[in-house]
């Protein structure tokens, strides 16, 4: 009954929407413009209704409208289907019901101008700050929700994030940005779009540099009591001055922090286009967390993790024939992490470093890849069109993690070093066909062939009918993968972890349908979906008799109690609806949009166990928009919105904590006003403020990640939940 | 054991800090720095020239990035555009005559042009008129001009391909005629052609050269110019 109601206020609240008749010719024409054009489904500009996909496009204006300042808060108040949680590092991302915590982001493919981001030690992608684009360079993103391996490859496990940078023509001239978070972050720009002739070749460049500084706000956490060090017998020492008292808290000012210069530039001339990227990203984590750092010690600015990004893609487009055109593309990217963490703790460190130990992980990847892509248009208008690919890629990865005494400074040593050359081959194809006015089919697939893990072949089907005007029902069958990274692969500690025999790609298998109908400029969507995910990769304890066999054969050092090991063992099955309305009205100055999704999601550990809640993810995740132009100097007014149900914490199941953690339901507004300075040509501006009602999110923080007899329930990280902040950006035409 | 790459540049970083100073004849130096400066001059003179070479060994024809909106979707917005194009039920008479101009050799416009006869071929009417759809090859502005008056051209539809002084040259002879003419390639429309499509943050956008229209005979009421992005 309450759907319903849902429903027909719905209908009731477009019906009652000011604007013109639907039947308005004029309104036929803005409802074409309103449609947007993408190009990730298929590799192929088309409709969104007639793409084989859910997607969502998000525009540069929005970007600006709603006080957009990162793609996580893009992917929170404007898709569909996808959704980040903040840990107060490195955002996590996921989508329909399905979040990997710790996963880096390696679920998702994101792309930049058809260039993949994640790297190759660990498939990490960032989704915050970290993603490392110039923002306002972005002329919109593309997110495809299911899998997407059928013309991609790893990691577009849970969909694909494509991020297409502005060209010239519509970033003309020089451009200063200055965006403040108050009190706490700032945002300094400066960017540029030129076009001119090239030996007579039209050409144009576009770059973009920008600095993101940000620092606390501090948050207090604790007291927890941890107690006593299990080498030194004493209580725990977590900070560097004081007396060890083995408990752990305080409001730490100097550990909560990120650091990201990031510069983008793309050159094109003619059929060549040509774009660099690089970027660093360096972050302190404000808690002690066992799932994403090490135990780093209290409020100490020493422990952080940083990357660094280098790459170069240069592409070439020629069209052979009416028939055949030929896509060619060269890339090659460096890419490094660190990550330092100091304790003060003996039982953090090696045997002997009894004043605790600065421990440095390295991850270094290096690749540089080729691929030919052929499009064959056999009626020469699209309606039956072949594309075939092929790419191969030569990569290194290497990792080391020295262990350095914090009394002696002396390095004891290097754990778990290596460093491989792998090769990779994939081919694809993808046949599209219109058979009839009404009826498109579109049937790929794609082999990888992979040094790390072996082979895999990811098949996609779908049908799209458009059973009468401006409606369109789709139906898709989809496999993604994301192979094993070098980390899971490759990691071994004879302390505590071997390394896997061999490690499968895990798999995703996804059907979904979905109805589209457009009314005029309004759209209403629902979908169905439900997606398998099987062979994922999970940390697993070994029995006593995998651990005696492993210490045999010198795999695990004599005495081991206990040990882990990655192995394919997980499933996770989900299944749910999506819906959304958006639209626009009144010459598109007041605008609208609403994106819900629900999913049902269980994991299986292991084969044999029981199935249990998938923590993090919130199973019913929505956001909302409206805003309205004034017109001329008078501002834009632009409201946003989120809501997420209570979400389990990240220990939620394994921590035992009572009661079981959840953080709370979630709503989050932000009011952002925007315009252009009536006294400053060129200059515009934004003002938003943000509340959000939840004050935790679902990651237990803290040494204590499993109840004890002193602190039997979890403390949950809190949440920034005021924010307001000052954006100007200065247009110089030249 | 790690990376020697790793290594091998904190070495070299570190062979580059511990070089020793050395004191050097300044005639040598001198030469040494002339030999370096003509070294510099011909190795910038190579890449010129192969950057030339890579660069005018280029076909002219536009990016196919340059045609950026689908050409059902250039196809469905044109139809609905003509429509408002209050002197076109006058100047098509019955039948409303689409000719498209492709340029020579290139196949890129070739398929555009393909391609835009299909979708229109899809839509019974422009502008309430029935409609026939030719193609031409473009030679020179002054014969097009001349066809589109001789066979009451209603709407000329210019693909992909051509140069500036190609679509300069073909608004100026369109100039005084009546006819609206359109393009697949949106920067056509800053150079004189009446309505281009472009394709700004993932949507559709109409581009209108005002002042050709008007010189070509084209009335767009200012209801539908409030949709387009008006250029000159």
């Amino acid at each position: 009954l309450r759907l319903r109601s849902c429903l027909a206020l719905g209908l009731a609240a477009i019906a009652s929407l000011p604007g013109p008749a639907l039947a308005d010719g004029l309104t036929d024409l803005e409802a074409v413009l309103e449609e947007p054009v993408l190009s990730t489904a298929t590799r192929t500009a088309e409709t969104r209704a007639a793409a084989p996909a859910t997607s969502t496009i998000i525009t540069a204006e929005d970007l600006w409208r709603f006080g957009i300042r990162s793609l996580d808060e893009a992917i929170n108040y404007l898709s569909l289907g996808m959704f980040t949680q903040d840990p107060l590092h490195a955002v996590e991302i996921g989508a329909r019901g399905v979040l990997l915590s710790a996963d880096y982001g390696n679920h998702v493919l994101l792309l930049v101008d058809g260039h993949a981001l994640n790297e190759q030690w660990d498939g990490t992608a960032y989704f915050e700050r970290g993603a490392a684009v110039p923002f306002e360079l972005i002329d919109h993103i593309e997110v495809i929700v299911g899998p997407g391996s059928v013309l991609y490859g790893s990691n577009a496990m849970f969909g694909v994030i494509h991020i297409f940078t502005k060209r010239a023509k519509d970033y003309r001239g020089a451009h200063v940005v200055l965006d403040v978070q108050l009190p706490t972050a700032f945002k300094a720009g400066a960017g540029a779009g030129y076009e001119f002739k090239l030996f007579g070749v039209p050409a144009e460049i576009t770059a973009q540099l920008e600095y993101y500084g940000q620092r606390g706000p501090a948050f207090t956490f604790g007291p927890q009591s941890y107690g006593i060090d299990a080498v030194t017998g004493r209580p725990k020492r977590f900070g560097a001055t004081g007396p060890a008292t083995g408990v752990w808290g305080g409001a730490p000012s100097q550990t909560y922090f990120s650091q990201v210069p990031a510069g983008y530039v793309r050159f094109i001339a003619g059929n060549f286009e040509v774009s660099l990227r690089s970027a660093m990203y360096r972050r302190g984590n404000p808690y002690v967390d066992v799932t994403n750092t090490f135990p780093f010690g209290y409020n100490d600015r020493d422990s952080f993790e940083l990357d660094r990004w280098l790459s170069v893609d240069v592409k070439h487009r020629a069209t052979l024939s009416p028939i055949v055109s030929l896509s060619s593309r060269a890339y090659g990217d460096t890419y490094d992490y660190q990550q330092r963490a100091v304790t003060y703790a003996a039982e953090d460190c090696l045997p002997g470093q009894l004043e605790g130990c600065q421990r440095h992980l390295i991850g270094v990847s290096r690749w540089l890849g080729a691929e030919e892509r052929a499009s064959f248009d056999w009626t020469k208008d699209g309606r039956f069109e072949t594309q075939i690919g092929v790419e191969g890629r030569l990569r290194f990865v290497g990792s080391k993690d020295d262990i350095t005494d914090r009394a002696t400074g002396v390095v004891a040593g290097s754990l778990n070093a290596y460093q491989h050359y792998e090769r990779a081959l994939a081919i694809y194809g993808q046949q599209t066909a219109r058979p009839l006015k009404w009826l498109a089919l579109n049937a790929g697939a794609r082999f990888d062939l992979d040094e790390r893990f072996g082979s895999r072949i990811s098949p996609r089907a779908a049908v799209v009918v458009n059973p009468w005007q401006s409606a369109s029902i789709k139906a898709i069958y989809a496999e993604a993968f994301r192979a094993p990274t070098a980390y899971e692969s490759f990691f071994t500690d004879p302390t505590i972890q071997l390394a896997p025999d061999h490690l499968k790609p895990e798999v995703t298998r996804s059907v979904e349908g979905i109805f589209e109908q457009r009314l005029g400029t309004h759209r209403v969507m629902a979908g169905v979906f439900r997606t398998f995910f099987s062979d994922m990769v999970s940390l697993t304890s070994l029995t006593d008799a995998e651990i005696a066999a492993a210490v045999a054969a010198g795999k695990l050092q004599p005495g081991t109690p206990f040990a882990l090991q990655y192995r394919n063992v997980a499933t996770i099955d989900s299944y749910g609806f999506e819906a959304a309305i958006d639209g626009s009205a009144l010459r598109g100055r007041f605008r609208y949009g609403l994106n819900v999704t629900g999913a049902y999601v269980r994991r299986r550990p292991a084969p044999g166990a029981p199935l249990e809640q998938l923590p993090v993810a919130p199973s019913l995740f929505g956001n909302a928009r409206i805003s309205y132009e004034l017109g001329g100097y008078l501002p834009t007014l632009a409201l946003a919105g989120l809501a997420a149900s209570a979400r389990l914490a990240d220990q939620g199941v394994s921590g035992a904590f009572q009661p079981v953690p959840y953080a709370p339901p979630q709503l989050q507004g932000r009011l952002t006003i925007s315009g252009r300075a009536p006294l400053a040509k060129g200059l515009s501006y934004r003002l938003s403020g943000e509340i959000s009602s939840s004050g935790r999110n679902p990651y237990v923080v803290g040494p204590n990640q499993a109840a004890t007899p002193q602190q039997p329930s979890a403390e949950l990280v809190p949440v920034v939940q005021y924010r307001c902040g000052l954006g100007l950006l200065y247009d110089l035409p030249f | 054991v790690f990376s020697a790459v790793w290594y091998q540049r904190s070495g070299r970083r570190l062979a580059l800090a511990s070089r020793p100073t050395t004191v050097i004849d300044a005639s040598k130096m001198r030469r040494s720095s002339h030999r370096e400066a003509q070294e510099a001059r011909i190795s910038r003179r190579t890449a010129l020239i192969a950057g030339a070479a890579i660069v005018g060994g280029l076909p002219r024809d536009a990016r196919a990035d340059d045609v950026p909106v689908p050409i059902a979707v250039q196809c469905d917005l044109l139809v609905k555009v003509a429509a408002y194009d209050r002197n076109l039920p006058a100047r098509a008479g019955s039948k409303a005559l689409v000719l498209l101009v492709t340029k020579r050799n290139d196949a890129e416009s070739a398929r555009v042009a393909a391609a835009m006869t299909k979708e229109l071929s899809a839509h019974p009417t422009i502008a309430g008129l029935p409609h026939d759809e030719a193609t031409a090859t473009f030679t020179d502005a002054a014969s097009l001009a001349q066809a589109c008056r001789a066979r009451r051209v209603a709407v000329l539809f210019l693909a992909s391909g051509f140069g500036d002084g190609e679509v300069a040259a073909v608004a100026k002879a369109l100039a005084g005629g009546d006819v609206l003419s359109a393009a697949a390639v949106p920067s056509y429309v800053a150079t004189g052609v009446v309505l281009g499509f472009d394709l700004v943050s993932g949507k559709p956008k109409l581009l209108c050269n005002q002042s050709q229209a008007r010189r070509q005979n084209v009335a767009l009421g200012a209801e539908v110019l409030q949709l387009m992005k008006v250029l000159a």
